[in-house]
């Protein structure tokens, strides 16, 4: 069988964004299980966001190796202790104030998955490194038809005051295209979803083309003109508006032309009812969430994605586990035992939705292996203690065998201090990243 | 013969000899198509028989059937704005869609459309009229060109320099148009605006005020109040408290979206009826449905519908006693008047405490015991703490009469309230009447000042700097000439320099 082209590739090649007609030699890479003569499933990355830290005694399992414990948070996810490996000693250092002062809970989301230290400001001069799934996106993100996804259950906020000081767009996105580029995470299951998968009517031919599809690259064109000529009057500041705005207008181009999308009936597109929009409860969501990140994975629509189970700092209440207090209050526990074992509440609460979802990618038959075996998913937080508000030795776990790469089921303990950027240079390179560094990294992380 | 169009086709029987016309009727759609005839049946045998055809011509005629469009009378009103000329007789294709493109482009872009701009887009009407399209299909594709152009998504104004002593010129006439439209309606300037930018009217200040005293009494000027009250009040965040429902019974959706409406309401009150900015603390009214005045235990309001209520002899009146600004400065299970504190600060005083220290001590030695407020004492001890919670916590105890959801009380829990505090400046005051009057007295002043920089940075969309100082010294000292009212409050703003430049931006 030929080497399959990505669509993207040909597009990029062919020098223009539009209105390729599809060719056959594509179609059959659109969905891996069109490709079983593969040799090998590709390599996905995730990487999960919790607030507040956690309660680290109920975490930080005893014994290191493959014998490893499990305490009560992780022993929620007891029935994958052998698909999974527990990282401890990990460190985000660019989360530290380093002289800015308060602001742990913004800084260290803005951190968590670029490794930088972000500059503080709750202005319009916002400054971050680039994270993980986005570097690794842009290196090989144009295997699949979106190059990443970033998703959460609470919606960003691109300006405003959130922590201390710190922009809102530190502390709701953790995904960072560049610098000043936050990328906004969708929650809406049903978003998610249409942009997966157009519905069947889009097959049908005989709806005839509407004029401003058939023209919309002249329309296009026109747009990118006036953007043109705007960029070289503008003051830098504003370029960056404009920059993203010339982002959005090609990724909706590409985005509304259907192209991008696999249609339902499509073979080996999985069937699954559209949701509806948000629902109220939070178990609900998530689950939808976990869904989609499955869906995605499994059709091979991307290899990359981010998700938040809320914003930095999150001060949400968890009645359905009664919890009534907020997340951010109890996390600042002053020692207390009632609110330590609240916050221990929340951190099962989100462990078990995390279960969820590894019970949901190991349903997922690749050849002989799953798809969480054909995964690299990390789930944790920049922060470790929340009453402490320390950045180093943080609860992170490190679910999938990255395709059988690594061995899973231990405990591993790193020296303290170890960057966490090493454990992401490393997945970065499994994933056909080639790049010398990464963040704060000084060497790749051995796993 | 067989004649083949589209995916339809039709044999002819051709007899001998004698010619004959056929007709062949069709429906055909726009663009190019390919009629096929062709001769079927060819047939010859040497010195037997030849078979062959002769074409005479093919004449093809038509008509245009527009079955899509509904007949003119049946069309939306905006259709026939939008299209204000058709092509007909007397007016070109051309013609028309020049008049309607520039109009439509202007309108958009809040100022004239360019020359360039025009022709481009004239290009693009061609375009889709030389594939097939009709002159209504050619306006739809320029104006979603026009549409997405960054000229009507973004704000443009041109970048302007300082001259060699350090002064900005003025914005143009249209951008002066466009500020106020956005500032007051968060919407694009009406005709009469963009004619007064035109015809320079816009420049004379009577004119100008006129027209702002009458945008606000607008409708769209609701748009001012809910963006601008809400972000400022942070009632936004409404949306997403969730106070114990076992604690706090009262609590529904409905009263939830009540509370927002109320003091969205209010604000629009004070700001249609011009009265003093003040009011916003000291109103001894406000606007209730019958939900929420059920909640706060006021009698005799029944219904949906919110209305006028005066608040004379009750605990009530102003913003501070608010149940939305209450409830959003609460804790899930309890009041917390470190938050109140410091939304009083901040909002009202323009005097935002500091972040918390690095690395805030922790409180090793066992739990803080007895009531909020011994606790909050004992966390004080600390110096650490103290310099900004000295500031926060007694704004903060003030407001301990209202509980989490903005319900008075007299008790929290078993222990009484106690609403006295005092400021660092040895300032006294018990309760939030206290608190309201000195807010309105002692601290009135800095209280216009700071409602003027939260105006002015929402008008300007940018945060004020050191050079911006006098133009706001200015701004409330003409609203405090005029009574404090709100009116002279947002003409002094758009009178004000910030208002009138651009702001100097580091590059």
């Amino acid at each position: 069988m030929p080497r399959t082209l990505s669509r993207r590739t040909m597009l990029r090649g062919a020098g223009v964004s539009l209105a390729l007609p599809l060719l056959d030699v594509m179609s059959p890479s659109r969905l891996l299980s069109a490709a079983e003569t593969r040799t090998a499933a590709p390599l996905r990355m995730a990487f999960l966001y919790v607030p507040n830290g956690a309660h680290m005694p109920d975490w930080t399992p005893r014994r290191a190796g493959n014998q490893f414990d499990l305490p009560p948070t992780l022993e929620r996810i007891a029935e994958f202790r052998h698909d999974i490996n527990v990282l401890t000693g990990l460190t985000l250092d660019g989360a530290r104030a380093h002289g800015d002062g308060g602001g742990d809970h913004a800084r260290s989301v803005a951190a968590f998955l670029t490794g930088s230290h972000p500059k503080k400001t709750n202005g319009a001069d916002i400054h971050n490194g680039i994270s993980v799934d986005q570097a690794t996106a842009q290196a090989v993100g144009d295997r699949t038809r979106f190059a990443s996804l970033e998703l959460g259950l609470e919606a960003s906020a691109q300006a405003g005051n959130c922590d201390s000081g710190y922009s809102c767009a530190y502390a709701s996105n953790m995904s960072w295209r560049g610098p000043t580029n936050p990328m906004a995470k969708e929650v809406d299951p049903g978003a998610v979803f249409d942009r997966l998968f157009g519905d069947n009517a889009t097959k049908s031919t005989r709806r005839a083309k509407t004029a401003r599809e058939k023209f919309r690259g002249s329309i296009l064109d026109f747009a990118l003109e006036d953007a043109k000529s705007l960029h070289r009057e503008l003051p830098p500041v504003d370029r960056r508006k404009l920059d993203e705005y010339l982002y959005a207008v090609r990724d909706v181009e590409k985005r509304l032309g259907g192209e991008d999308r696999l249609r339902l009936d499509e073979s080996g597109v999985p069937d699954y009812p559209r949701p509806s929009g948000v629902p109220r409860e939070l178990e609900k969501h998530s689950e939808l969430m976990m869904d989609m990140i499955t869906l995605a994975m499994q059709t091979d629509s991307t290899r990359i994605l981010s998700f938040m189970f809320a914003n930095a700092g999150s001060n949400r209440s968890y009645k359905q586990i009664g919890v009534n207090e907020g997340h951010h209050e109890l996390s600042h526990h002053g020692k207390s035992e009632h609110k330590q074992s609240q916050i221990a509440k929340i951190n099962r609460f989100h462990m078990e939705r995390f279960a969820y979802l590894l019970r949901r990618l190991k349903s997922v038959r690749e050849g002989n292996q799953t798809l969480l075996e054909n995964s690299m998913i990390v789930y944790g937080s920049g922060i470790s203690d929340g009453d402490r508000h320390n950045h180093d030795d943080l609860p992170i776990v490190l679910a999938g065998s990255a395709g059988g790469r690594i061995n899973t089921g231990r405990h591993i303990r790193y020296k303290n201090g170890t960057p966490l950027c090493n454990l992401y240079l490393w997945m970065m390179h499994r994933m056909g990243a080639r790049v010398k560094s990464f963040g704060d990294s000084n060497g790749t992380l051995k796993v | 013969m067989k004649v083949e169009w589209g995916k339809k086709s039709r044999v002819l029987d051709v007899p001998n000899e004698s010619p004959k016309e056929y007709s062949v009727p069709m429906r055909l759609v726009k663009g190019n198509r390919s009629i096929d005839i062709s001769f079927i049946n060819d047939f010859w045998r040497p010195n037997v028989a030849d078979r062959n055809m002769h074409l005479y011509h093919v004449k093809l005629t038509g008509s245009e059937k527009r079955s899509s469009l509904a007949p003119s009378a049946k069309l939306p009103a905006s259709h026939n704005r939008i299209l204000f000329v058709q092509p007909s007789r007397d007016v070109s294709v051309e013609q028309a869609s020049r008049a309607v493109i520039s109009r439509f482009a202007s309108r958009a872009f809040r100022r004239p459309a360019s020359e360039d701009q025009v022709n481009r887009l004239m290009r693009l009407a061609d375009e889709v009229r030389s594939a097939g399209g009709s002159f209504e299909e050619s306006m739809q594709v320029a104006m979603q060109a026009i549409l997405i152009s960054p000229h009507f998504l973004f704000r443009v104004e041109q970048p302007r320099k300082p001259s060699a002593d350090g002064t900005l010129p003025k914005i143009s006439n249209y951008e002066l148009a466009t500020r106020v439209s956005y500032f007051l309606w968060s919407s694009m300037p009406d005709d009469e605006l963009l004619a007064m930018a035109h015809s320079g009217s816009i420049r004379e200040p009577s004119r100008l005020l006129r027209k702002v005293a009458a945008m606000l009494q607008d409708r769209r000027a609701n748009q001012f109040v809910e963006n601008f009250a809400s972000q400022w009040l942070q009632i936004r965040n409404l949306d997403q408290v969730e106070p114990d429902a076992r604690i706090y019974r009262g609590f529904t959706d409905e009263v939830r979206v009540a509370m927002k409406r109320e003091t969205l309401t209010f604000f629009a009150g004070v700001m249609r009826e011009n009265l003093p900015v003040t009011t916003l603390l000291d109103g001894d009214f406000t606007y209730l449905n019958g939900p929420l005045a059920k909640f706060y235990g006021i009698g005799d309001v029944e219904g949906d519908q919110f209305r006028r209520v005066s608040l004379e002899g009750t605990n009530r009146g102003g913003l501070l006693t608010h149940a939305s600004v209450l409830t959003v400065t609460s804790n899930p299970t309890r009041t917390s008047p470190v938050k109140r504190g410091k939304w009083v600060l901040e909002n009202l005083l323009n005097t935002p405490p500091p972040p918390a220290p690095p690395n805030v001590p922790e409180l090793e030695r066992g739990k803080l015991v007895g009531t909020l407020r011994e606790r909050m004492e004992q966390h004080r001890d600390n110096p650490a703490c103290a310099t900004c919670h000295s500031m926060m916590d007694p704004l903060g105890f003030a407001m301990e009469n209202f509980d989490a959801v903005g319900r008075w009380r007299k008790n929290d829990g078993r222990d009484p309230i106690d609403a006295a505090g005092a400021l660092p400046d040895g300032t006294k005051f018990s309760g939030v009447e206290d608190l309201r009057t000195l807010l309105v007295t002692k601290r009135k002043q800095q209280f216009i000042r700071c409602l003027a920089e939260k105006l002015l940075i929402y008008a300007i969309g940018r945060g004020t700097e050191y050079y911006d100082r006098c133009a706001i010294d200015e701004i409330v000292a003409r609203c405090t000439a005029n009574e404090d009212r709100f009116a002279y409050l947002i003409a002094a703003i758009i009178e004000s320099d910030p208002f009138q430049k651009q702001g100097y931006r580091e590059p």
